[in-house]
């Protein structure tokens, strides 16, 4: 890689900067111009029409100065992109009633915007101790201010001296706005927040509220043998089920398990997630090939099929976890993993690969640092776009599909406290009696609401999580 | 455009191959005559405990499941393919058959909410992004939420609730009981096993109303979800499009919005819409298990899931790759359509 003498780099700053201005002022000439005369016009404003000229002439000098001081790779690329300002700008001096001309100047200079970038990477803005720049000395005198923020990197002074500066990734939480922090107060997210930290304390204070009377919490006390459910009545605040279990106890207690398996079973997945994607999209190759197929294999297998086969196979094990207590099944969460980090590994993988084509990236390699300390101390910190928002909907999402094994009969034992089983009971009052359609309403409302509520809450907070780190939308 | 489909049929037999291996790695943990039971056959005559240990026997010897593992798949991936899916002791019958006598079922759920489900999900997800952050928009955005909050069983239920307890609109199961017997009678001929289909085909319009009443409460509650999806990604990647320089040019340009938008919004709009297409098929075999289950519908999944509950190996082998067999098709039906759609692969 070529010296490049101080000047030279000032230079490229400029011009990057300046094309920066540019582009920026006619977007808002381009918008003002859409929304002033209608979508009707095919006029070119005079303002716009010059300034892409202006703009196209500028490259085309800025792309001269450069070119003896490039070496032979580069003044290649350095000479064609040139060939295609020169070219788009006589072809839009001909015929400045022809939008599309206009219009093909922004795009080669998006060519040399590209090109100039490379360049700044390749001498300028990767190895910090031999090439300091304007800029970076600025930055170390305010103690290490973003630049180019929109790579995500900034300048850190770590000591004293050039030698002690360094290129750090900002974290993508970090980098949020102060504008977009003031959305945190998104009414959705807080709403969902409220939700489920109502469910936490529910959780929490579930040995107080409801007492458990035998030693196994997760079994609803019962008070009789009825078979038909009986409305609420002092004891029973919420009526008991089929069989006379409380109705209230189980609904407290049902919030244990779904926190139990939303929460393990979300970050069982998130964490073979990352390992995978981040391999994968870091390394690429054949490695990132076969891993690719392995996922696609298993997103073959539908979620619930796939678990209803893992119970068919492996139920007695889940019986055997379900009749020590824990209240969980625990096949039931093997397979929910199993079948389910596939998601997590395409979304990572697909960041790593957005954020490896960066500078700071680049900058890390070209300091010699290992695969193995770019990947967990500059990508990964940047990758979290999306993950958050997923998991945040998975948990509730695991709770649903957890209930749904319940429903179906497939795992649970009689009296269980989890909203899914209450169901499998509660599914037999559905129809009431003939004069009274909603007459067992307590053997099956209750714990639909719970369910109900419980990933409403999850998906509210992803919701707001996305409208909060992704503005677009 | 060919060689991009060719290149991903290509793929398919690697995914077949890594599919059939996940597959078989959970059944090697099962105990050998547990594997061997696949293939005996359970009549409904009483066997004799020895006779059954002798046939289990003989099947071991018989499928090589003495032989060491590379050898035990592939015997097994043969006998997949000719069709022999074992025997399954809970519904009495091979289960390739089992499986194939209850697809109609189920394909006419299907298909009776996917059609109305696509169509509305594309119309409302268009529809919103054009009257962006306004009352359609705003009307639309909380449907979807709520289509995605409501899980496909517990909407079931509601809807039995309502509709069949309360108002008595939508009865339950697949056909009334005097339907069902003319259904039977010798006069009606089973052409698709589709029974709305079979009674347009015996020009039986009653049996059709019927078949037709009883299938708007399962069709709606599979397709609630699906269509939340659907609108949501229709509606964003609308959103995505219209930001995208072209339409600026176009507009600038001074096309007429509607010519924007069927010239050049609704086209590339389309792709990320059918590259969820697999996801979308996934969900669906999920939503047929729990729909079926509900509304009491004979079809793939409720079957399977009730063999299952008897813990019958053969029909968890068998479904598992069946849904395998329906969601790799689907994946591959999407790439290609994608090829269809977008007009940068066809340069490929």
């Amino acid at each position: 890689m070529a010296r490049v003498e101080s000047g030279h780099h000032e230079e490229l700053r400029k011009c990057l900067a300046q094309l920066d201005l540019y582009q920026h002022s006619l977007r808002l000439v381009g918008q003002k111009l859409v929304a002033d005369a209608g979508t009707s016009t095919t006029v070119v404003s005079d303002t716009l029409y010059e300034k892409s000229l202006q703009l196209g002439e500028d490259c085309s000098t800025t792309l001269r100065r450069l070119k003896d001081r490039l070496d032979a790779e580069d003044l290649r690329q350095c000479e064609s992109t040139l060939e295609r300002v020169d070219q788009a700008l006589s072809r839009a001096g001909l015929a400045r009633e022809h939008t599309l001309l206009v219009v093909n100047v922004w795009r080669v200079v998006e060519a040399v915007e590209q090109f100039l970038g490379m360049v700044a990477v390749r001498y300028g803005y990767t190895t910090l101790s031999d090439r300091m720049t304007v800029v970076e000395e600025e930055a170390v005198k305010a103690g290490g201010v973003p630049f180019a923020p929109s790579l995500g990197w900034r300048v850190q002074a770590t000591g004293a001296g050039r030698e002690a500066l360094r290129p750090v990734s900002i974290p993508a939480w970090r980098a949020i706005p102060r504008w977009r922090a003031r959305r945190l107060l998104n009414p959705g997210l807080l709403l969902g927040i409220v939700i489920v930290l109502s469910f936490v304390a529910v959780a929490i204070a579930a040995p107080i509220i409801a007492p458990p009377e035998g030693e196994d919490p997760y079994t609803m006390p019962r008070s009789s043998y009825r078979v038909e459910p009986e409305p609420p009545r002092a004891g029973h605040p919420l009526g008991t089920t089929e069989q006379s279990f409380d109705v209230f106890y189980g609904l407290v207690w049902g919030s244990h398990i779904a926190f139990r398996i939303g929460l393990s079973v979300t970050a069982a997945r998130l964490v073979i997630g990352l390992a995978v994607g981040l391999v994968s999209g870091y390394y690429g190759g054949w490695l990132d090939a076969v891993i690719m197929r392995v996922t696609d294999a298993f997103l073959a297998f539908p979620i619930v099929p796939a678990t209803l086969v893992m119970l068919a196979f492996f139920g007695p094990l889940g019986l055997a976890s379900l009749a020590a207590g824990s209240g969980v099944d625990a096949i039931i969460v093997v397979s929910l993993v199993l079948f389910g980090w596939m998601q997590y590994a395409r979304l990572v993988r697909g960041n790593v690969l957005a954020e490896r084509s960066k500078q700071y990236v680049e900058a890390a390699v070209t300091l010699g640092a290992r695969g193995r300390h770019i990947i967990l101390r500059h990508i990964l910190p940047n990758i979290p776009q999306g993950l958050f928002v997923l998991a945040a909907s998975d948990v509730g999402a695991m709770v649903v599909l957890g209930a749904v094994f319940t429903f179906l009969g497939l795992s649970g034992r009689r009296g269980l406290a989890d909203w899914g089983w209450m169901l499998n009971t509660g599914r037999n009052w559905i129809i009431g009696t003939p004069s009274n359609a909603f007459q067992y309403w307590y053997a099956y409302l209750p714990p639909i609401a719970a369910i109900i509520l419980f990933s409403v809450g999850w998906s509210l907070i992803g919701d707001g999580l996305r409208d909060v780190l992704d503005p677009r939308v | 455009m060919i060689s991009y489909v060719l290149r991903r049929l290509l793929v398919l037999p690697a995914i077949i191959l890594l599919v059939t291996l996940i597959l078989f790695s959970l059944m090697w943990q099962l105990p050998v005559e547990v594997r061997a039971r696949i293939y005996v056959p359970t009549t409904n005559r009483f066997l004799l405990p020895d006779e059954e240990a002798e046939l289990v026997e003989r099947a071991i010897r018989l499928h090589g499941l003495d032989q060491p593992w590379p050898v035990q798949y592939l015997n097994w991936v043969r006998l997949l393919a000719r069709g022999n899916w074992g025997y399954s002791p809970y519904w009495q019958q091979p289960v390739l058959e089992g499986l194939l006598q209850r697809t109609p079922a189920t394909g006419e759920l299907v298909l009776a909410s996917m059609v109305p489900c696509v169509a509305l999900s594309l119309t409302l997800g268009n529809m919103a992004a054009r009257y962006r952050s306004r009352f359609p928009d705003h009307l639309i955005r909380a449907a979807t939420f709520l289509g995605w909050a409501f899980p496909s069983f517990i909407l079931g239920l509601v809807l039995m609730n309502v509709f069949y307890a309360w108002l008595q609109w939508f009865p339950p199961g697949r056909l009334s009981v005097w339907a069902g017997a003319i259904l039977h009678s010798d006069q009606f001929h089973s052409y698709t096993g589709m029974y709305t289909v079979d009674a347009l085909l015996n020009l039986d319009l009653r049996v059709f109303w019927d078949a037709i009443r009883h299938l708007v409460l399962p069709a709606v509650s599979l397709a609630l979800a699906e269509w939340a999806l659907l609108t949501r990604i229709m509606r964003s990647s609308m959103l995505d499009v219209l930001r995208c320089d072209y339409v600026t040019t176009a507009r600038s340009k001074g096309a007429p919005e509607r010519q924007v938008f069927s010239r050049h919004v609704r086209r590339n709009a389309l792709l990320p819409v059918v590259s969820t297409g697999g996801v979308a098929v996934s969900m669906l075999m999920s939503g047929v298990v729990v729909v079926e289950s509900v509304f009491n519908i004979n079809g793939v999944g409720r079957a399977a899931a009730e063999a299952m509950a008897g813990t019958d190996i053969p029909v968890a082998v068998g479904f598992a790759v069946f849904t395998c067999v329906v969601t790799v098709t689907a994946s591959l039906v999407a790439d290609v359509l994608y090829a269809v759609v977008d007009p940068r692969v066809r340069l490929y």
